[in-house]
């Protein structure tokens, strides 16, 4: 499975705020341009409707008494007020009215009499193409016929234009005839290119303020964001970072009452916390740590059980001086000590001059063993720096009863029984430099088949220790030739 | 030929219309049993309704229209509710098992969104039975020149406002006009 790649939280909120600026702003701008843009298409065309049913009326009253030349009059004047908007009727066959003679013939022989004088023509008479969908609609090719509203566009320019179909109405009738329907399709074109700049303007207008507004609430959110969020959060990150690098002495310095906030109060809490159990673990063993934190109550456990003495030291603290003692002894303790946490074992406690030790686990005898060995071989090495004392060395192996034993306001969490107290006689019975082992211990660390390669053993001889009617049977450890003695 | 090509365009723009507006029912099957507003044979060519003949047929309600002056005015006003229906047949002279080929129908209520003049206008789909209120301005427009003269029965020589109603029936009351829509 390829790894993630990592993305810096503080883009991902930016992104996050850039991405829901512009869904949101961008919707609500996009929407309201569309709603401006859709009323303001609906007001025009509603004007336009409104022009061409006056226009309508218009012509029903000058073209019922028969005024054609009034009606031509007042198709020009309208076109002349305003060249932007141009008004035109033209016939059903799509000719422009008022330009030759063929209504006026038709009309004629309607009445049976000249009653409308011709005219003369112009060489070429305007013709709407009758292919034109929306001309084709006024006359009602899709259904009855019908006001068409279009939006067109001519080159650079962009008209409105209505189609509205002129009935041929009952009065119109008594000169037009009433074998048709319709008469023609008045036609109101209006300009409205500098309405779409004026739209588009405002379209450009608009995305620049969006834009703008974007990058500007953008930036402020960011900086927002940054101050009261992600910064801290780098500075909870720096403390944690420094915490795992063994700094203890750092803490989280924010002073937000938010959720942020009690992060750090959580995080500054718990190194001290972490301190405290650093600094008490100097004092009680780990497995008194664990029992606090976990909480743990009396157990019957398997454990190997290590006891070390140091021999002759009743005698040492007679010929030396007390600070010569202390530090001596302390220094022999402490190198059995980091002996023992390397091989994973945990000191129970330190009594006197003797040292007790306790291994669990899968292979806690190999362990032990291992640790004995190197004690011995540590003191031997280090020997006359230490004076030439040395230490006898117990090792056991069995079921031992653990919990905290003491009264409410003073208790250890140790190990109690037979076994520990095997142990101890072993050790007892070590000489200096010596490992004694119990029978038990040898049969569990082959049972472990660990049997400890680099110790030659030797054994089983018989050894009556203190409190037991009957002799132990026990070994002991000798390193092996060539090995490192 | 030429009234035939408009009396057929006519009566397929009704048609095709129908998909455009809005489905309805309005006109009884038993209408034919109802007054008839005019004994004149309507089978004159007019605009929208081509040279076939025209039967008008009113529901009792129409029969009691009120009838008053306003500022010097005559105006006849239809109460709501009533329903003018006009059979048109496809020849001016048909026979008498034939069958109109549509019907249409004018219904009097001002309150509905697709009223024009305070009158639905309707069509009748013969070939399917689906009635259509018309959402244009095509049968109103025509119809209000019934308020003004017109060439038709008496030619509303006094330009009273009738409604929409070209032609006005009887009226129950006993008081008459010539009627037809």
């Amino acid at each position: 499975m390829a790894a993630r790649r990592f993305v810096p939280i503080t883009l991902k909120v930016n992104l996050l705020i850039i991405a829901g600026m512009v869904i949101g702003i961008g919707s609500i701008s996009f929407a309201l341009a569309s709603t401006l843009f859709v009323t303001i298409d609906e007001v025009s065309m509603q004007n336009m409707a409104g022009q061409a049913d006056a226009i309508y009326a218009a012509i029903e009253s000058l073209m019922l008494p028969g005024e054609a030349l009034l009606a031509q009059g007042f198709f020009q004047r309208l076109n002349a007020i305003d060249a932007g908007r141009q008004v035109h009727l033209y016939r059903s066959d799509g000719y422009e009215a008022f330009q030759d003679n063929a209504t006026i013939s038709q009309v004629n022989e309607h009445l049976g009499t000249l009653m409308f004088p011709t005219r003369i023509p112009p060489p070429q008479v305007e013709q709407l193409d009758l292919d034109h969908s929306g001309f084709a609609q006024a006359l009602g090719s899709e259904g009855l016929p019908r006001d068409v509203f279009l939006r067109e566009a001519q080159g650079d320019r962009v008209f409105y234009r209505v189609l509205k179909p002129l009935i041929n109405l009952p009065k119109c009738t008594v000169c037009h005839g009433s074998d048709h329907t319709i008469r023609g399709v008045i036609d109101i074109r209006n300009d409205i290119t500098e309405t779409v700049r004026l739209q588009q303007g405002a379209v450009l207008a608009a995305s620049g303020g969006f834009f703008f507004l974007v990058v500007v609430l953008g930036l402020a959110m960011s900086r927002l964001m940054g101050r009261l969020i992600l910064g801290p959060i780098q500075k909870i990150g720096r403390v944690c970072e420094g915490v795992t690098m063994g700094d203890f002495s750092t803490r989280v310095n924010v002073a937000q009452e938010d959720e942020i906030g009690n992060l750090a109060e959580r995080v500054n809490t718990m190194i001290e916390g972490l301190v405290e159990r650093f600094k008490l673990s100097k004092y009680v063993s780990g497995s008194t740590i664990r029992s606090l934190s976990q909480g743990e109550e009396g157990s019957s456990v398997p454990l190997s059980i290590v006891f070390t003495d140091i021999r002759g030291f009743t005698s040492y603290t007679e010929k030396h001086a007390p600070e010569q003692v202390v530090q001596t002894l302390n220094s022999i303790l402490d190198l059995q000590t980091r002996i023992i946490h390397g091989e994973g074992g945990d000191i129970d406690k330190y009594v006197g001059d003797e040292v007790f030790a306790v291994f669990d686990g899968k292979e806690s005898c190999a362990a032990a063993l291992r640790a004995a060995l190197a004690i011995q071989n540590a003191l031997q090495d280090q020997g006359p720096s230490l004076d030439g004392l040395a230490v006898g060395i117990g090792l056991n192996y069995g079921q031992v009863i653990r919990g905290r034993m003491g009264s409410e306001t003073r208790a250890d969490f140790t190990v109690i029984g037979d076994n520990v107290n095997v142990a101890s006689r072993l050790c007892s019975a070590a000489a200096a430099g010596e490992i004694i082992a119990s029978l038990e211990f040898i049969k569990e660390l082959k049972r472990e088949g660990k049997p400890g390669a680099e110790a030659k053993l030797e054994g089983p001889f018989s050894l009556h220790v203190k409190g037991k009617s009957s002799a132990l049977r026990a070994f002991k450890f000798r390193h092996q030739e060539g090995g490192k003695k | 030929m030429r009234k035939v090509m408009a009396l057929i365009s006519v009566c397929a723009l009704l048609l095709i219309s129908c998909a455009e507006s809005t489905q309805s029912s309005f006109i009884p099957v038993d209408y034919p049993e109802w007054t008839q507003t005019t004994d004149e044979i309507l089978n004159y060519s007019i605009p929208g309704h081509g040279s076939g003949l025209r039967k008008i047929f009113i529901n009792g309600l129409g029969l009691e229209y009120r009838e008053e002056l306003d500022n010097g005015r005559m105006t006849y006003n239809f109460p709501n509710g009533t329903l003018i229906v006009k059979e048109v047949y496809s020849s001016p002279n048909p026979a008498d098992s034939d069958e109109p080929f549509q019907l249409t129908a004018m219904y009097k209520d001002p309150g509905h969104p697709l009223q024009r003049g305070g009158w639905l206008w309707i069509v009748k789909n013969m070939s399917n039975g689906s009635e259509t209120i018309l959402n244009e301005e095509f049968c109103f427009t025509c119809h209000n020149n019934a308020n003004e003269s017109f060439p038709y029965g008496d030619g509303n020589p006094f330009q009273a406002f009738q409604d929409f109603v070209f032609y006005l029936p009887s009226r129950a009351d006993g008081l008459t006009t010539e009627g037809g829509t």
